[in-house]
């Protein structure tokens, strides 16, 4: 990258990396959270949404702004459409981590549900995936990016898991059944998060070699997420 | 642009000198030489001249022409010139070399017109007879006065050319001698000049690769000795400056990285341009990699982003606080002072941040504390005063009543007593273990742990739960036995108190390290939800507040429990599966000095 280079886009960079933090803020209070069935971190969770969507809507504007100008040189037009992506993948994280929040918010009022230990485990490891995702945004790693495109699998198999263990559940306590439904959106929810942070790591990778990398993505989930 | 190579500077220079010189000196020489031999050859044949003057002045006067040219012809083979008579007509009457008859008129020619005149000269120029280079001299025949004929004498000048050419070459022979020579010496001077030069050279590359305790060998030139000195204290200097600036720096680092707060100092354009240990432990950067990056670049957390950016643009000193979410939250106070130079431009920031979070959570527990207490006292006062106040109103005459009332009256009375108590023993414990008044001595455990089941005997009879004991009799820790019990009954009547009947309850102790005891009381009863067990050992928390209470709870007892095991150098813990039953461990040393010394 070139000096001049680094500083047009700099500004946009910089609202990224604002919302890079608003939303892993998001994400870690989330599962706080549901670690620690904590409904006051929840609500904190819903009530910061409104301001991903606002930078959300800045950062969308700035990029139109800029590849409208014709002038833009063809290495910033690449990093440009990968800011608009990620802005949007990250827009996404922000909405599923408030699906999350309520459903910390319903399972609350089940005083007695022991949530499984499993679904802490998987958002723990989808927190990873999205950390990691942020942090080879953050420094340009290609490296760091294809790391977590591979971790996709291992949390593709823990949600996968995950339901085998809630419809165990749900068979042996009919009556939980409700219950065990929120848990189950919970954790997909998580395992979206996982699919969003393979994406932002999909588009570092694009802005470093400017090479579309999306290998075999079967499931619907991985489709839609890709499309947004 | 190529750079030449000193050699070739010194030796085309030198080339061009020698070059002009010798051109110079071989011009000069070669003609002044050329003129030495020529004017000898001109004198010589003047002087031959004049000495035939006589004798054929005599034939031409005599006017016998046929004797004249046999004479010259004769002569002329011996002298081995040229001799030719010419009339002033310009008529050649005798010749040694040819038939004067043949001959052209020769009045015309230079020599012959100058004696006409009556001047000796010579000239010099192709002689069409001798078919080279030739030199004529020619003197006027003078008979009383006037003039009768010329004589002319006449010699090649090959031999004087011929010598000019030899010495010519010679110098020339030489010049390219000397032009090697001058190359070689050129080579050696320069080799002289440029080796110290070179030499220094290294020498700066050094100083300049950082290895300022090299010095520069001092050469014999005066110039470069001169260079070489000053050089050489540059280095020195430089070398001070620098364990100076280092000295600072190392001060100043130790400084920073022994603060216990965090301090980050950024430019004015929000880039890190220092952070000690501290903060880099606290925002879990690794702090060689984040200087010269963004806040935005090196931390994901906007209350700092803001902080930061706020900061820098207040003129003043500013203060916040910033929630950092890991795995737990965590609070930090952060002030921002604007760092300025001289001038009063201000040239960036220094941000401290201090964790606040253990201080908000003992701020917390106060509280909680606080409210609890006085909750607590409260409630069985409210009802004594309910039911001493009914009775008052008459409730009193009825004796069934009152005695139910009273009966009622002195439970919360108890109640009361009990919480006192527990406050006050949880005072004593904390009071004395602070002013280390508590007697610690090597008792048994066993007797310890037996003490303390037979108190809950009792209630665990009723509820048909078994207590297990396991504990080798020689073990031994450092204790003082009663408090060591009355934490032991607490956590003992806890585990009988939280199980369904008919469950067992296992105590044991084990030597686990060489100075730790662990005393271990594992139940089969309810179990503890992971949310609860960080603040399990706080006063007054309870997880479910009615069964506490209606078994009679405080919510002291794993308090005290605390506050004993501190008090014996010891710690207490706990492991608790819901519904599975939990495990609570205190671990105390076994004699003093090291071991189990990790007080929480
Ligand atoms: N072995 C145990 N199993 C399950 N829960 C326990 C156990 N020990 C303690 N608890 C929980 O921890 C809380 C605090 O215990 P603590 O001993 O401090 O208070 P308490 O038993 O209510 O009152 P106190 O011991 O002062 O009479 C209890 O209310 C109980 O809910
Ligand atoms: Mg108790």
């Amino acid at each position: 990258m070139t000096e001049r280079h680094i500083s047009e886009t700099q500004p946009l960079r910089k609202s990224l990396l604002r919302l890079c933090a608003l939303v892993e803020e998001n994400a870690r209070r989330c599962v706080l959270a549901i670690r620690t069935r904590d409904r006051e971190g929840a609500q904190r969770v819903i009530d910061a949404d409104h301001e991903i969507d606002a930078l959300e809507i800045a950062i969308e504007e700035h990029c139109e702004e800029m590849l409208q100008r014709n002038t833009l040189p063809a290495e910033d037009v690449r990093l440009v459409i990968g800011f608009l992506r990620i802005n949007a993948d990250l827009e996404r994280v922000g909405d599923l981590s408030t699906n999350i929040a309520r459903g910390v918010l319903a399972i609350g009022q089940y005083e007695q549900l022991v949530l499984p230990a499993e679904i802490v485990e998987l958002a723990e490891g989808t927190l990873t995936m999205l950390t990691k995702s942020l942090d080879a945004f953050m420094h340009m790693d290609t490296e760091g990016a294809r790391t977590v495109c591979q971790m996709d699998g291992e949390v593709d198999d823990m949600y996968r898991s995950m339901i085998g263990v809630v419809r165990d559940r749900i068979m042996a306590e009919p009556a939980m059944t409700e219950r065990l439904l929120h848990v189950l959106s919970l954790a997909r929810a998580m395992e979206r998060i996982a699919d969003y942070a393979t994406n932002i790591s999909e588009n570092v990778v694009y802005m470093n070699e400017g090479r579309i990398v999306r290998h075999g993505r079967m499931h619907s989930h991985g489709a839609e997420a890709t499309d947004s | 642009m190529k750079k030449k190579r000193l050699f070739w500077q010194l030796y085309t220079s030198n080339f061009l000198i020698i070059f002009l010189a010798l051109f110079a000196f071989t011009f000069l020489i070669s003609g002044s030489f050329k003129n030495i031999l020529f004017s000898q050859v001109s004198d010589d044949l003047k002087s031959r001249a004049q000495l035939l003057h006589e004798e054929i002045l005599h034939f031409v006067r005599s006017d016998h022409a046929n004797d004249l040219d046999a004479y010259c012809v004769d002569l002329g083979r011996r002298s081995s010139t040229r001799i030719t008579v010419i009339l002033p007509d310009g008529t050649v009457i005798a010749d040694s070399e040819r038939d004067p008859e043949s001959m052209d008129n020769h009045r015309r020619r230079p020599e012959i017109r100058k004696a006409m005149d009556g001047q000796v000269s010579t000239s010099t120029r192709f002689s069409a007879t001798l078919q080279q280079n030739t030199m004529y001299a020619a003197i006027p025949l003078l008979d009383r006065g006037s003039i009768i004929g010329v004589l002319r004498t006449a010699v090649p000048v090959r031999e004087a050319e011929e010598s000019v050419e030899a010495l010519q070459w010679q110098i020339v022979l030489g010049g390219l001698i000397i032009t090697l020579l001058a190359g070689l010496i050129s080579l050696v001077i320069s080799r002289r000049i440029t080796r110290p030069i070179q030499r220094l050279k290294d020498g700066a590359a050094r100083f300049a690769g950082g290895d300022l305790d090299f010095r520069l060998p001092v050469p014999n030139s005066e110039e470069l000795s001169d260079l070489a000195n000053v050089m050489n204290t540059m280095a020195t200097q430089l070398q001070d400056r620098i364990s100076i600036i280092t000295q600072q720096h190392t001060q100043q680092d130790a400084l920073l990285s022994s603060m216990m707060e965090g301090v980050i100092a950024f430019d004015t354009d929000e880039r890190l341009i220092n952070i000690n240990r501290s903060a880099a432990q606290l925002l879990k950067v690794d702090a060689e990699k984040v200087l010269g990056r963004s806040i935005q670049e090196v931390v994901r957390n906007v209350g700092l982003q803001r902080f930061v950016e706020d900061a820098l643009a207040s003129d003043t000193a500013t203060e916040g606080y910033v929630t950092l979410v890991n795995d737990r939250e965590r609070f930090l106070q952060v002030h921002g002072s604007i760092l300025k130079e001289m001038g009063g431009q201000p040239i960036g920031l220094v941000v401290v941040l201090n964790d606040v979070t253990e201080l908000r959570a003992l701020e917390n527990v106060r509280r909680d504390f606080v409210a609890n207490v006085s909750h607590e006292l409260k409630t069985p006062i409210t009802s004594i005063k309910g039911f001493v106040e009914t009775l008052l109103d008459g409730a009193i005459s009825d004796r069934e009543d009152a005695v139910r009332f009273l009966g009622i009256v002195s439970k919360q009375a108890d109640r009361l007593n009990a919480i006192i108590e527990d406050l006050l023993s949880l005072s004593r414990i904390e009071q004395s273990s602070d002013a280390e008044e508590i007697v610690l001595a090597s008792s048994s455990v066993y007797d310890a742990l037996h003490a303390a089941i037979q108190v809950c005997q009792h209630d665990a009879d009723m509820k048909h739960i078994r207590i297990h004991l396991n504990c080798e009799s020689e073990i031994t820790a450092l204790m003082n036995p009663p408090l060591l019990e009355q934490a032991l009954v607490n956590l003992i009547s806890n585990a009988v108190k939280y199980s369904e009947e008919g469950k067992n309850v296992w105590v044991s102790a084990a030597q686990s390290k060489q100075n730790e005891v662990r005393l271990e009381i594992r139940d089969e009863g309810y179990g503890i939800e992971a949310e609860h067990l960080p603040r399990l050992f706080e006063r007054f928390y309870r997880i479910d507040k009615a069964r506490s209470r209606k078994l009679g709870g405080t919510g002291l007892g794993l308090a005290i429990v605390k506050h004993i095991a501190q008090a014996h150098h010891g710690n207490v813990d706990v492991t608790s599966t819901p519904g599975e039953g939990s495990t609570f461990t205190v671990t105390l040393p076994v004699n003093r000095g090291g071991g189990g010394e990790d007080v929480a």
